[in-house]
């Protein structure tokens, strides 16, 4: 056998085993997720196929759109708290701050608990008898600000997603301290010397700079908001009904719960399109803030 | 320069540290309070609910540990875990190396890239079903399995530019030499690709560990849960049981804790990837 063909066969070979897993259990459950979306299936009788019936009853169910109200908060909160204060810290942080590693190591331990986890943590927070919430509004003086967080349904949704929006803010500190980091520092220097001042060197040199790394992180900040499942279904599994559920917490419940799995399976199908019109509208938007 | 712009200086410097300082106490503070929760009893809770413990009661993770079964899905979390992340990272390594210095394909690297933009909940419903039909389901296979899959286009994307970078001087010199691609494979490259192989492995061992829903549709005896699985029944049935539930808790972090500390550098790579080159 000669070089070439030899290499062809190392290649199959050595391609095969991670191309076969990758399409059997991730691409075509991928697929077929959008087939069973068209029809009407609890999962074990046999299915009848409805074209798009499931997506009208989607569209003209008020619990979907509570949820899709619910995730858009949820995308708007974290678009706002993680990437002002990830910006704000790691500018902090960049400026000649001592200890540097430690406040890092510090900020992002949050980041790889497991939600499930952080969810639990924050429920104990949140009772009305032992929370710390509780605790720290009585210790202040605000006694009648004190609540029932998870069952109060003036407050729940935002109960809910501040954890979220808490343990992930040291990811977003981390991707613009790089970001920082890798800016020439001559670019920082003649403008000083030019006479700007923080603020202007903050706004007209370091935020054009790291529009790219702005970029990926709201589309970070997005897709991770749409996966959300863990926190709201460990701290109130998405209740009452669905009115601290997310859009992935209640395809969980209407497919595995209420065994609508052609239903499920078209919240799933929104799902998807969600995260690729977010990811292209935030494209465009700072495509076109670049151009400008 | 003038007093007064020194002074302004340090006035500026001060407020960072006490904002930077604050921002410590808010991060880390949560697991301090929980940590401390873990070793007390109900009436110290109630009573003492932000100091240190008046009795320690090591009874309480004991009690995590083996009522709980938080000590039997710790242990179901970590061979299920372990297991998908030797596979993935042969058979990523494997791929990433064929693909990347054996037989360049755009359309096969495409290919790999759209699973970082599938979000797991659409898979549920269709692996539901797949598993089923392999007669897998409340199988820790099935668990294995499903992991490997959902962590393919994230480790392939670090793998690549490891293996992109090494110069390709190497394999002709060796080829020269009369060694053949297996060889080449497993005594220069994978050791050359360790750095690479380093942050696939820490980051998808954190997205085995930290997975609740896999799990949840998954696996249905209790003998078999994940940890993550265990700690979510915990918070039903020892609802006011605090200091064993914040056991529970603690010991399901511990394992990240230690290897954040021990991989801190891989795993911030890892879990930046694609945000942040190099």
């Amino acid at each position: 056998m000669n070089r070439q063909r030899k290499d062809n066969l190392f290649a199959f070979l050595f391609i095969f085993p991670v191309f076969a897993v990758y399409s059997c259990f991730l691409i075509a459950p991928m697929i077929s997720s959008a087939f069973y979306s068209l029809n009407e299936w609890n999962g074990v009788a046999d299915k009848t196929f409805i074209g798009w019936e499931n997506y009208k009853t989607l569209m003209a169910s008020s619990d979907y759109w509570l949820t899709f109200w619910n995730t858009l908060k949820l995308v708007i909160v974290t678009l706002v708290v993680q990437i002002t204060l990830g910006l704000l810290i790691a500018y902090l942080l960049y400026s000649k701050t001592k200890g540097l590693k430690i406040f890092r190591t510090i900020y992002f331990l949050p980041v790889v608990i497991a939600p499930v986890a952080i969810g639990l943590m924050f429920s104990l927070f949140y009772n009305s008898e032992i929370g710390i919430f509780n605790r720290l509004l009585e210790a202040i003086g605000l006694d009648s600000w004190t609540r029932n967080w998870l069952s109060d349904t003036r407050v729940l949704l935002g109960a809910v997603i501040a954890p979220q929006a808490w343990q992930y803010i040291g990811m977003y500190i981390t991707i613009f301290l790089a970001a920082l980091q890798s800016i020439p520092e001559e670019l920082v220097e003649s403008a000083q010397i030019d006479g700007a001042n923080k603020r202007q060197q903050f706004f007209h040199i370091i935020v054009p700079q790291m529009a790219y790394f702005i970029e990926i992180s709201m589309i970070l900040c997005v897709t991770g908001a749409l996966k959300s499942f863990e926190h709201s279904w460990i701290m109130t599994n998405g209740g009452p009904g669905v009115r601290s559920a997310y859009l992935g917490v209640y395809m969980y419940k209407t497919a595995f719960v209420n065994s609508n799995f052609g239903l499920g399976s078209a919240i799933s199908v929104t799902i998807v399109i969600l995260a690729l019109v977010f990811t292209l509208v935030l494209k465009a938007i700072t495509e076109k803030i670049y151009k400008d | 320069m003038s007093d007064r712009y020194l002074m302004k200086k340090k006035t500026a410097a001060f407020i960072k540290y006490i904002f930077l300082a604050g921002f410590t106490v808010i991060s880390l503070y949560p697991f301090i309070w929980v940590l401390l929760t873990s070793l007390k009893d109900n009436n110290d809770i109630y009573g003492n609910g932000f100091g240190l413990p008046k009795v320690y009661r090591w009874s309480n993770y004991t009690e995590a540990w083996k009522n709980a079964q938080v000590g039997v899905s710790f242990f179901n979390s970590l061979t299920i875990c372990l297991s998908a992340l030797v596979i993935l990272i042969l058979i990523t390594s494997m791929g990433s190396y064929a693909m990347m210095r054996v037989k360049k394909s755009n359309i096969l690297t495409a290919y790999f890239s759209l699973g970082v933009m599938i979000p797991i909940h659409t898979l549920l419903i269709p692996t539901v079903i797949l598993f089923g039909k392999l007669h897998l389901m409340d199988n820790h296979l099935s668990l294995v399995i499903a992991y490997i899959a959902i962590n393919i286009s994230i480790s392939l994307f670090i793998l690549n530019g490891f293996f992109a970078a090494i110069p390709a001087e190497i394999d002709e010199a060796a080829i020269i030499d009369g060694s053949s691609r297996f060889g080449i494979f497993f005594k220069i490259m994978l050791p050359l690709a360790k750095p690479g192989i380093a942050t696939v492995a820490t980051l998808s061992f954190l997205n085995c560990w930290n997975d609740l829903v896999m799990g949840l549709v998954l696996i249905s005896t209790p003998a078999k849960r994940t940890l993550s699985m265990s700690i979510s029944v915990m918070k039903g049935a020892y609802v006011t049981q605090y200091g064993i539930l914040c056991a529970g808790f603690v010991i399901s972090i511990v394992p990240v804790v230690i290897m954040y500390l021990l991989f801190q550098k891989q795993i911030i790579a890892g879990m930046t990837a694609g945000a942040v080159k190099g």
